[in-house]
């Protein structure tokens, strides 16, 4: 039991500082200029597809740098003449802008790469047990995952808090006016950190390809946890979106590896019921069967209760 | 009076196309458009109409169409007789209790959050469909036969085009409804509570109230057109009630138009026939309707409707006339540009056969073809840049206020 | 009793108090105007008043009824109106929409999805006499949006007169209009407000002067004077809100 809780704990973390990744960049994007991005699901699949291409050509290391730059600045592109245009036609039009541009993207990809798998494997360098626990292997892969994200953390947090443009990036989220009056060029602002939240997202794509696959729809699975995680962690937060992605990676991963199911709880209370019964699917339901609902039951209920989030400071 | 001849007009239309396109494909694409018009209809009580944004309507639309097989189911097994005809009914209601309850808590407000619970709804919804088997039918859905139904005046809905007057029978209830609605102090009200909820209040009503209201006259209408979808097709699935097809009804609202009623409906229309028509020439045709979108909601964020509404000064003014020459000159390269764009996006699918395009052979091993289209599609390029200058002035010269209109206190 | 009775109203945002310890009555009929320099409060005031707001402490009383704690469409029904500085229309209906939305609660249609408008005759009637007095009779059709600023003024000001309240705030309704227009614009205020209690908010000392039958001055929060025009005019306290000369070296 303990080296499954162990494990469960260790992949919880990975998978929560993954999805932290593609969060922060979301809410860095919606907090400074009010649009929830639809897209950036799709730049991190487009950060797999562009590394498999590369390292397919000079190497997964070069890869490793060059993919992520590729993404962010195909992301200050859209930015610079795309979304800049549709948001003199209001909130609406932009959230429909990106999420146009999501379904376009994932069309493009299996323009060029095919609707299969691609078989991008992380590098052999790193294809090793980091330690064995009870009997199991916890990859080096993996540990790299956590490493890389972990400083990407770190990282973030010292250039939004220590840096000159990190302050004006913070000031400009509660006060864009105020920002643009005291003289800074604001739109060149949402550019970068529109490029860097790509950027991010496109990161968080090479890391994560190898382990939880490079096709297609790998971007509409991740997508939507995204948006759950923001909402949850409470729109323009980013400590709220860390503590979110952590519980939800968490929460996943103790699900799934727990195998509890509504049979136990019955079972526990002394009620059994015929196989046949009406409501069978609810009596024979399994944690690890509900586990992908989880972050929508836990999105709606929240949205219901507590709008803003658990740290949430505005809401649009 | 001239409304009521329109909607004459209307019913006529719908009685005589089938007698048109009366080959198996014309008909199964007119109940695919009368399905997708009910539903894109719907979506813009919500989206054109109260300013809702939802991802997830098609949950309102897939779950009447799953009470709608089961009742169908039903009549098979003889539990119930219940009439083929009032199966859509069946499917409303569904959709309008669903919109009951998931409103409750959804129409608090607008913009963003609105958008994200119905994401979540929608989602949460999608994935239990396949853990809920019994309802839901797994991996197989739920079919149904429609012929078991009892017959209605000696019709027993064997033939499409039985179920097409079915369909168009509903289509012009669904419709006229829909527009009555909108006539109504409660629907007038959605598009205050739209334009400026903030105001509607201090007018004296509350904003969730009547977004709530809209919310579920929409799911009504939307449930309607999955229990039209049910009679069809005879079978739901999961796939009815996902993203996706909540993603396809804001993609026809928005081409159509969100401003105009007939919006949806020329948005739906044009998109049933392609879905229908352009996947038996490309395998791309996803693509090409991820490029319309996009660039629809960048450049034409009111429609396709709104593409005409935009003429309708120049018309009042009577210098449409002057249009026409700048819109020539421009369609022309405008086209050309396009079409080798497309030759060439094509070209990159066929692999090394050669193949025909409008009448061209094309060989994709061939560098040739490929320097041919490029070399066109630059050429085209270029000339459409050329022609903008003098359209944007037909445009200003087209829509310039006339010295009548300028002298009675008119914006300076 | 006062139509509207504001008892310690006090509103803070953090740590900064917009307004302390406010008391003011407001009597049935009366024309009351508020001014005060920039900053002062005048409008935080109106949306407490409307409800767009809450208080952070005190009361405020309209027709003997606690209104603080209720939404603002509750406070609308019982019949207090109030229009806005930035014209707040609602910019895609036509002026006769916008008119006839405004009329939609008083004349008791509620949520109604089972009348249709345009069969609705008294409706119709009052909407059309009331684009008449606000002079918008030729714009009937035209997008409140692309309305030139006088005429959204106008409109403004008819949103807050058709449900017929009984207690209107206008927020000031002859900002950024020229002396003409201005003038035109109180000829209306006079027209449509007859009989009923107003209170305005302006800055526009002209009007304040000629409309105003009683002045309230909100300096920095606080509510240093409410008296009749001619009391204000000598108050030395208001005086030196305005031109900064301190109460004691001020003439008589």
């Amino acid at each position: 039991m303990a080296d499954a809780l162990i494990f469960a704990t260790l992949n919880g973390l990975v998978t929560g500082m993954l999805l932290f990744m593609l969060a922060s960049g979301v809410t860095l994007i919606f907090s400074m200029m009010g649009v929830l991005n639809f897209a950036h699901a799709s730049f991190y699949m487009l950060g797999a597809y562009f590394a498999f291409a590369i390292s397919q050509q000079i190497g997964f290391w070069p890869a490793l740098l060059l993919a992520p730059v590729l993404v962010g600045v195909l992301g200050a592109l859209v930015e610079r003449y795309g979304l800049r245009h549709v948001h003199k036609s209001g909130q609406v039009a932009e959230l429909v802008f990106t999420f146009g541009l999501a379904f376009l993207i994932e069309e493009a990809v299996q323009l060029f790469w095919g609707r299969a798998t691609q078989d991008f494997r992380s590098p052999a360098a790193l294809d090793f047990a980091l330690f064995t626990l009870f009997g199991q292997d916890f990859p080096a892969w993996k540990g790299f995952m956590l490493c890389i994200s972990v400083s990407i953390f770190i990282g973030l947090y010292f250039a939004l808090t220590r840096t000159r443009t990190g302050i004006i990036i913070q000031a400009a989220i509660t006060h864009p006016q105020t920002v643009a009056n005291l003289g800074h060029n604001v739109p060149r602002l949402f550019m970068v950190v529109f490029g860097v939240g790509s950027a991010l997202a496109g990161l968080a794509g090479v890391i994560a390809g190898p382990v939880l696959t490079t096709f297609p729809g790998m971007a509409s699975m991740l997508g939507s946890i995204v948006f759950v995680i923001v909402v949850i962690g409470g729109l323009g937060s980013l400590t709220g979106a860390l503590v979110a992605s952590l519980l939800i990676g968490l929460l996943q991963s103790w699900a799934i590896a727990s195998g509890l199911g509504m049979a136990d709880l019955l079972a526990l209370l002394g009620v059994s019921f015929p196989p046949d019964h009406a409501l069978r699917d609810l009596w024979r339901l399994t944690l690890p069967q509900v586990a992908p609902l989880l972050p929508y039951l836990l999105l709606v209920l929240m949205l219901i209760f507590r709008p803003s989030g658990l740290f949430g400071k505005r809401e649009s | 009076m001239r409304t009521l001849v329109l909607w004459a007009v209307f019913a006529l239309l719908l009685m005589v196309l089938p007698l048109i396109f009366d080959s198996v494909l014309g008909v199964s694409i007119l109940n695919q458009m009368a399905i997708a018009i009910v539903f894109a209809l719907s979506y813009n009580l919500l989206l054109g109409q109260g300013g809702m944004l939802s991802f997830g309507h098609a949950v309102y639309f897939g779950l009447g169409g799953f009470l709608a097989v089961h009742a169908m189911l039903l009549t098979e097994t003889q539990t119930l007789a219940i009439p083929l005809v009032l199966i859509p009914l069946v499917g409303g209601l569904c959709g309008l209790v669903a919109a009951l309850f998931i409103g409750s808590f959804s129409t608090g407000r607008a913009g963003t959050v609105f958008a994200m619970i119905s994401l979540g709804v929608g989602e949460l919804l999608a994935a239990s469909s396949l853990i809920l088997v019994s309802f839901f039918g797994g991996e197989r859905g739920v079919s149904a036969d429609r012929t078991f139904a009892p017959p209605f005046f000696g019709v027993d809905f064997a033939q499409d085009v039985q179920v097409y007057f079915l369909a168009a029978a509903w289509l012009f209830v669904s419709v006229l409804g829909m527009y009555l609605f909108t006539r109504t102090p409660a629907g007038r009200l959605a598009n205050a509570v739209r334009d400026n909820p903030e105001r509607a209040q201090f007018l004296g009503y509350s904003a969730q109230r009547v977004r709530f209201i809209s919310f579920v006259v929409a799911g009504f209408f939307a449930g309607i057109a999955g229990g039209l979808f049910a009679v069809n097709y005879e079978i739901l699935t999961a796939g009815n009630l996902n993203a996706a097809s909540s993603g396809q009804v804001l993609l026809m609202a928005y081409i159509g138009g969100l401003g105009v009623f007939i919006g949806p409906i020329i948005g739906a229309v044009l998109l049933t026939l392609i879905n229908s028509l352009f996947n038996h020439y490309t395998t791309l045709w996803m693509l090409y309707l991820g490029l319309v979108f996009v660039l629809t909601v960048m450049f034409l964020p009111r429609g396709l409707t709104g593409l005409l509404m935009m003429h309708r000064l120049p018309w009042q003014q009577g210098r449409l006339g002057l249009l026409i020459r700048p819109y020539t000159l421009t369609a022309i390269p405008g086209a050309v540009l396009v079409l080798s764009l497309i030759g060439l996006l094509e070209m990159s699918q066929r692999e090394t056969g050669p193949f025909v395009y409008l009448g061209i052979p094309l060989a994709p091993g061939s560098a040739m073809s490929w320097l041919a289209l490029l070399a066109v599609a630059v050429i085209a390029f270029v000339a459409l840049r050329r022609t903008l200058p003098g359209l944007r002035a037909a445009w200003a010269e087209a829509t310039a206020q006339s010295p009548r209109s300028l002298e009675k206190g008119d914006a300076t | 009793m006062s139509l509207l009775q504001l008892d310690n109203v006090s509103k803070s945002f953090g740590n900064s108090a917009i307004l302390r310890n406010v008391h003011l009555r407001i009597e049935p009929g009366e024309r009351h105007a508020i001014i005060g320099p920039n900053g002062a409060g005048k409008s935080t005031l109106f949306h407490l008043i409307s409800g767009r707001q809450q208080v952070s402490a005190g009361r405020i009383l309209f027709k003997g009824e606690a209104i603080h704690t209720l939404p603002p469409h509750e406070i609308a029904r019982r019949g207090l109106a109030r229009s806005f500085q930035v014209s707040s229309l609602f910019a895609q209906l036509s002026v006769f929409e916008n008119l006839r939305c405004a009329l939609l609660w008083p004349l008791g249609y509620g949520y109604s999805f089972w009348h249709l408008l345009s069969r609705e005759k008294a409706l119709n009637a009052r909407t059309e006499s009331l684009l008449d007095e606000l002079g918008l009779w030729q714009r009937r059709d035209v997008p409140a949006g692309e309305l030139a600023y006088a005429e959204q003024r106008a409109l403004e000001l008819g949103l807050a007169i058709a449900s017929g309240a009984e207690l209107i705030l206008l927020d000031e309704p002859v900002a950024g209009m020229s002396a003409t227009e201005a003038r035109q614009a109180l000829a209306l205020i006079r027209r449509v407000t007859a009989g009923k209690t107003l209170v305005l908010v302006e800055h526009d000392m002209t009007v304040v002067f000629d409309i105003a039958e009683r002045i309230s001055v909100l300096v920095q929060g606080e509510l240093i004077a409410s008296d009749t025009p001619a009391a204000i005019r000598r108050n030395a306290h208001v005086q030196e809100a305005y031109l900064g000369v301190p109460a004691g070296d001020q003439h008589a």
